[in-house]
């Protein structure tokens, strides 16, 4: 029984990524043809550099060691201080953070309230309207039918009237 | 060779606290001058970076946790105070950071502590043309020759990653020396 679950497994269960051999031959190549150009920098560091390094760079941490000491109510950190407070105190003042009102905002009750309240006649709300703005179709409905303009002559007109005409 | 365990035991403790920075400074001052050579492209920029870097390291030694190695630590501070140095620059001149690379490569031919031929400039020129994370993967495979392994604790980027970048860079890098 063991045996034969051994015979059954076919794959190792290992996998390359895809495209792997596809593209090694590329990868390869590329790689060689590039260091065969040249696989020096040609950066230099001046003579000595290194042996003087760590003496530097101790100093200087000595140097870090022993830093200066500020105090902390300076006539310069004051300055800072009190003008930032000034500015804080600017910023609330000058009320930025109220939202700001847009037509959207106003309901239509309010504005009808306004328009019967104020007097505002129709002459006034027709100046307002600019005549570019303005079209006839606006106000006439061209989108009669042949066959309802007939019923209504039908229906209301007589011969005569249009006969006395 | 030093126990780096030894040694970061050392730079921990007071009394034996500088004699141990020397010995990591002696240990690691030329990788590192070359990581950053490779970033920055000046001697007098890069001796600034690696000093910086080592005096990061002294102050910030307390802080290393241990759960990665000491190098690969030193080279990530390296690696970020090159590029922020670039970063200032850049600021500074109120320029790209491809502009302040461009602005170095095209320093190098009156560098004295550049002595490529015109290959190698144009490999630099070549480098410089590739996005900042494709650079440091180049240089480090390509001069540096650090195994993606301690590249991926570096850069913290996976092994897989770090090959596709520097199969891309190689390509373009040969494309570009190709190209007239």
């Amino acid at each position: 029984m063991k045996q034969n679950k051994i015979h059954n497994i076919k794959e190792t269960g290992f996998k390359v990524p895809k495209d792997y051999f596809k593209n090694l031959e590329d990868v390869i190549l590329s790689d060689i043809k590039l260091k065969s150009t040249t696989d020096d920098s040609g950066f230099k560091a001046p003579e000595d550099y290194f042996n003087t390094l760590e003496r530097k760079i101790l100093d200087k941490i000595s140097e870090n060691d022993n830093p200066k000491v500020i105090p902390l109510f300076s006539k310069k950190n004051l300055i800072y201080i009190s003008s930032i407070a000034a500015a804080v105190l600017l910023l609330f003042n000058l009320s930025i953070f109220e939202k700001e009102l847009t037509w959207d905002d106003l309901d239509i009750n309010t504005v009808e309230n306004y328009i019967i309240n104020e007097n505002i006649g129709t002459y006034d709300i027709a100046s307002l309207l600019i005549n570019e703005e303005l079209k006839e179709e606006d106000f006439i409905n061209y989108s009669l039918n042949d066959e309802h303009l007939e019923t209504y002559l039908m229906d209301n007109l007589d011969i005569e009237n249009l006969i006395i005409e | 060779m030093i126990d780096e365990i030894q040694l970061i035991e050392q730079l921990k403790s007071e009394p034996k606290k500088e004699q141990a920075f020397r010995t990591l400074i002696t240990l690691y001052k030329e990788r590192l001058y070359w990581h950053i050579r490779h970033i920055v492209k000046s001697h007098d920029d890069t001796d600034d970076v690696l000093q910086n870097t080592f005096i990061k390291v002294y102050k910030n030694i307390h802080k290393f946790k241990g759960d990665s190695k000491l190098f690969s630590w030193m080279y990530r501070i390296a690696t970020n105070e090159s590029i922020t140095f670039i970063n200032k620059n850049a600021k500074r001149l109120q320029i790209t950071n491809e502009e302040v690379q461009q602005f170095a490569i095209n320093n190098l031919t009156s560098d004295v502590y550049f002595e490529g031929d015109a290959i190698q400039l144009k490999l630099q020129e070549a480098i410089a043309t590739l996005p900042e994370k494709q650079q440091l993967v180049f240089n480090m495979k390509y001069f540096e020759d650090i195994k993606y392994k301690d590249m991926s604790e570096i850069l913290e980027t996976s092994e897989g990653a770090l090959k596709a970048s520097y199969h891309i860079a190689v390509k373009k890098i040969e494309a570009y020396l190709t190209k007239d």
